[in-house]
């Protein structure tokens, strides 16, 4: 950490002394350093991070000499970043224009808590048979009804209602709380 | 335009610059600014017909130095909240120190004297127009003032802008001292105050604008 301070500060001094070299240097490592800064404050438009970066980058060329050399160079540098993600959270919320096309980007299920669950999902229904596991599948978590899994899995659908009932039943077995197994959601 | 072609763009041709060269402009911006509000007070009020015997006494020099200490401090506050980053509390501490030092004599001169000569002591004879004459005269000068701040790269716009407001006031005030015969602590600590105060307001508002970066 201090190690990237001191590093960046060296850079930083030739820079505000016209070494257009150590400049370039300097700019391309705060790029990298500031586009995880902001992807993981923004979620949205990937795009939308980079503009940021470069305007970040532009402010601290721009805004160079409002550098203390007393000061640390990465608060000085951060806080321009900060100032500039403040600017546009600012500015969107004042003008909410998200595309339509990505809405579904907005509440697309990217959660920590939403990967768990899926996770564990996965698990549990990793100890049916395949077949009958894909049918499940199909119908509790993907919606198709019961006759069009069935078709597409080569089950009768009366086979396939059997089926289907027998998974829920060995996985509720498995896993409901043994005093009160017989508590099926049958929904 | 590609982030790589941004950064190339930016480091071709590179003037050196530097934190103090920042604070010169804006030291050097006052000296202009300074001379229109001196011609203002020459010109348009007039100088104190008193002034070469009032600058051998104490008093003069009193007002002067709570106003210009005030400047300073708008400038030291100016500075510190235009750099990103930067703690702008101690030059909060030394205004809050002055301004209090100021009321505190105000209160002790009132209570020396007996209870007719208050109400006179802090009226004077010009209270109705001292603050509108600050006022007014920083409005002369805060042009050069704030397109000089806007070197800077403040994340606060509004504090700043009253930080640039007070030096603006702070050097108004002063040069007003030529022209304003009043003596009393009191005097200064309620109408000065004021005229200033109006001056940092006007800043808070022009600053919300005037800062964009």
């Amino acid at each position: 950490m201090t190690d990237r301070e001191a590093h960046l500060k060296s850079l930083m001094m030739r820079g505000l002394d016209g070494d257009a070299a150590a400049w370039r240097v300097l700019l391309t490592e705060m790029g990298g350093h500031l586009r995880p800064f902001f992807a993981r404050r923004l979620f949205g438009d990937p795009s939308d991070a980079e503009d940021l970066v470069q305007e970040t980058l532009i402010a601290i060329h721009a805004k160079r000499a409002t550098w203390d050399p007393r000061q640390p160079f990465t608060a000085w540098a951060y806080a321009v970043a900060r100032h500039k993600l403040i600017d546009h959270l600012r500015r969107q919320g004042r003008r909410p224009t998200h595309p339509l096309e990505e809405a579904a980007e907005l509440f697309a299920d990217h959660t920590v808590e939403d990967g768990a669950a899926r996770w564990d999902l996965g698990r549990c229904l990793s100890l049916l048979p395949p077949r009958q596991r894909r049918l499940i599948e199909d119908v509790r978590l993907r919606g198709l009804s019961v006759a069009e899994a069935a078709d597409r899995h080569g089950y009768s659908v009366a086979a396939a209602k059997v089926s289907l009932h027998r998974s829920m039943k060995s996985l509720t077995a498995k896993f409901a709380p043994a005093n009160d197994g017989g508590a099926v959601h049958e929904d | 335009m590609k982030t790589d072609d941004l950064i190339q763009a930016l480091s071709t041709d590179l003037p050196p610059a530097s934190s103090r060269r920042l604070d010169r402009r804006l030291l050097l911006c006052l000296i202009p600014a300074g001379a229109l509000v001196l011609v203002a007070v020459g010109l348009w009020l007039g100088f104190r017909p008193d002034l070469m015997p009032a600058m051998r006494g104490p008093t003069f020099w009193a007002k002067a130095a709570y106003t210009a200490a005030l400047g300073v401090g708008g400038f030291w506050l100016l500075a510190r909240l235009g750099r990103p980053g930067a703690d702008a509390r101690p030059p909060l501490i030394l205004l809050g120190a002055t301004f209090s030092i100021v009321a505190a004599m105000a209160i002790q001169e009132l209570f020396a004297m007996p209870m007719p000569e208050r109400m006179p002591a802090v009226m004077g004879d010009s209270a109705r127009v001292c603050a509108p004459n600050i006022f007014m005269l920083s409005v002369l000068a805060a042009p050069l003032v704030f397109w000089a701040s806007r070197a800077l790269a403040p994340t606060r716009p509004m504090l700043t802008g009253a930080a640039a407001g007070l030096l603006t006031a702070g050097l108004a005030a002063t040069l007003y001292g030529l022209h304003c015969p009043e003596h009393t602590a009191a005097f200064v600590a309620v109408w000065y105050t004021l005229g200033m105060a109006l001056a940092v307001a006007a800043g808070a508002l022009i600053g919300r604008f005037a800062f964009r970066w």
